[in-house]
């Protein structure tokens, strides 16, 4: 009797052992099959352009332009899911589609949706590339699409500006391929995604436009601008139009204005961007700028950050 | 309960307890670990006490290089924004101005005091004992901020050459013929984050073994992109004199600007350990 309740004891011992074994490190297991629907946008600023307010805060350029997208083309693909634990994929989309987000209005738009994902949290990745003759054209117009996959663009952005009666066209052609990866969730701050079983969940990938134009590449202290950018509008090209050659022009060590003096605030400060000393020291340029801003600015629900790698 | 019997309810008690405290190997705690720490001003060449040529084309002969440096903190986490992405293809977090999330992972040192560091001197310059962790540094970061700040043990003689300000440099610019006799103190603009130098990539083994964190700051790399000719006008007089033939490298010039730049950059500074 004695070594039967010595057994027993040692057989439930045995058995929580294995259960915590199991159980182990893990927090969320499968339970169960759902999907996810992933969609691309860019917010406000897309819809209604510069000045604009959101959550009680206006978004407005410090120098006094106001300014209007007319296209905010981009080419995503490389859409990953995998298991947190192990890394093994669960889901993916390889795509490449290009996609007009500033379309509909600015609303978000349809990449793909991914079924029969475990129920459970899934890492996300996924990235941006530039245009091939393999990228499916889900909504820019034709001539767009057709340029961007013969040079290789990764971004296609493109608007007005004006300011004082002034109105200068921008068309910033990037080639900016980037993979996110380990992205953090803007909506509750989490990592990755949770699926659950039984639904489909919504998520997006933000192409935050603020980023184009903010003054910094660091925390804190950001302003909107854009006279840098009309200064150079008639270097080359077409006049009052600036491009992301023209961007070129701008060194961030001297950024000037359209008379060639040097661009200075409204306290007469010289106008300095700051790049979180990421810049490389060769390419202080305002086009470098804004590539590193341009990839620095893609999210995931909301502002989630994700980690990039330039490809 | 025999004797037996509580014998085999310990050892599963036990056996059970050990589980519990192994089976996640990342929830550790750091073993505690000081460590010595210097700074010293190096160029591509090796010592900045030599000549180099810069990114404008301007041979540059420094006679004199001080800054003030600290707190210093070194993390664990990989650098965030890498500045040798291409490079190296390490990842990069976003640096997004209105939401930061980046973990910057354990801090395995510090040093919270200000220190002046003479750029040209031949050896490191003992910058303090770093209190922290072991574990694997890849990122630290350095706050600039102007003398009288920070606390520091440095006396006033040390901090005399900066003027209250974070850099002093001077020498002499040569190009094309044209030779510039130049000085000028720097204060990094206290907006944001700016006066912090965040998410350095190091690649240091904080393990105890014999020797000291050495912080290289890279002379040459400060002064990349600074135009000495926006410091004197078209017939090459100084736009603002420093006397005895000197031009003062002026808060409204190309040359500040370029040397805003350089001292904010990540290339500017690297870690190394030295036994």
């Amino acid at each position: 009797m004695q070594q039967y309740e010595v057994r027993h004891g040692m057989t439930l011992i045995a058995a929580i052992l294995l259960l915590s074994l199991a159980v182990g490190c893990t927090s969320e297991d499968a339970a169960g099959e759902g999907s996810l629907r992933l969609q691309a946008g860019g917010g406000k600023a897309l819809e209604t352009g510069f000045p604009y307010t959101e959550g009680g805060v206006e978004y407005a350029f410090v120098d006094g332009w106001s300014l209007q997208f007319t296209r905010y083309v981009v080419v995503i693909g490389g859409v990953k899911l995998t298991d947190p634990d192990g890394g093994s994929v669960v889901g993916s989309w390889d795509g490449p589609a290009i996609i007009d987000l500033k379309k509909n209005s600015g609303e978000n738009q349809d990449i793909v949706t991914l079924e029969g994902l475990p129920a459970r949290r899934l890492d996300l990745q996924f990235r941006f590339f530039e245009a091939t003759d393999q990228a499916e054209n889900r909504n820019a117009d034709a001539s767009i699409a057709e340029e961007m996959i013969a040079d290789g663009y990764s971004c296609w952005i493109e608007g007005d500006a004006s300011q004082d009666g002034e109105t200068v066209h921008f068309l910033l052609r990037l080639k900016t391929p980037t993979l996110y990866t380990d992205c953090i969730n803007g909506k509750d701050g989490t990592k990755g995604i949770a699926i659950e079983a039984n639904k489909t969940i919504g998520a997006f990938i933000y192409a935050h436009a603020l980023h184009l134009f903010w003054d910094t590449l660091a925390a804190g202290d950001e302003s909107l601008r854009f006279d840098a950018f009309a200064a150079v509008a008639d270097a080359e090209g077409e006049p009052e139009t600036v491009t992301e050659s023209e961007l070129a022009d701008q060194d961030l060590t001297d950024l000037r204005d359209a008379k060639g003096d040097p661009l200075r605030d409204t306290d007469g400060s010289r106008v300095f961007y700051n790049d979180g000393g990421v810049l490389p020291p060769d390419s202080l340029t305002l086009l470098t700028f804004v590539e590193y801003a341009a990839r620095y600015g893609v999210h995931f629900n909301g502002v989630g950050l994700c980690l990039s790698e330039i490809e | 309960m025999s004797a037996r019997q509580r014998y085999g309810w310990k050892t599963a008690f036990l056996l059970l307890m050990a589980l519990a405290a192994f089976r996640c190997g990342d929830e550790t705690l750091g073993e505690a670990l000081t460590f010595d720490t210097a700074a010293q001003g190096v160029t591509e060449s090796g010592s900045p006490g030599g000549a180099f040529i810069n990114g404008k084309g301007w041979r540059i002969t420094l006679e004199s290089a001080v800054l003030a440096v600290g707190p210093v903190y070194y993390y664990s986490s990989e650098a965030q924004a890498s500045l040798l992405d291409r490079l190296f293809t390490l990842k990069s977090a976003c640096a997004c101005p209105a939401h930061a999330q980046f973990d910057k992972g354990t801090v395995l040192g510090e040093i919270r005091r200000q220190v002046v560091v003479d750029l040209l001197a031949e050896t490191p310059t003992t910058t303090g004992e770093s209190r922290g962790e072991k574990g694997h540094c890849r990122m630290f970061e350095l706050h600039f901020h102007p003398p009288g700040e920070i606390p520091t043990d440095a006396d006033d003689a040390a901090f005399k050459p900066l003027e209250g300000h974070s850099f002093a440099v001077s020498g002499v610019a040569e190009k094309d013929g044209v030779e510039i006799a130049f000085s000028g103190w720097l204060t990094i603009p206290d907006e944001g984050t700016m006066r912090i130098v965040e998410s350095v990539p190091a690649d240091v083994a904080l393990d105890g073994r014999a020797g000291r964190a050495v912080l290289r700051i890279h002379v040459d790399r400060q002064l990349a992109n600074l135009d000495f000719a926006s410091i004197v006008d078209a017939s090459g007089a100084c736009l603002e004199d420093a006397g005895e033939g000197v031009c003062r490298i002026g808060e409204d010039s190309q040359a500040h600007l370029g040397w805003l730049s350089g001292v904010r950059s990540r290339r500017s500074y690297s870690l190394e350990w030295l036994e």
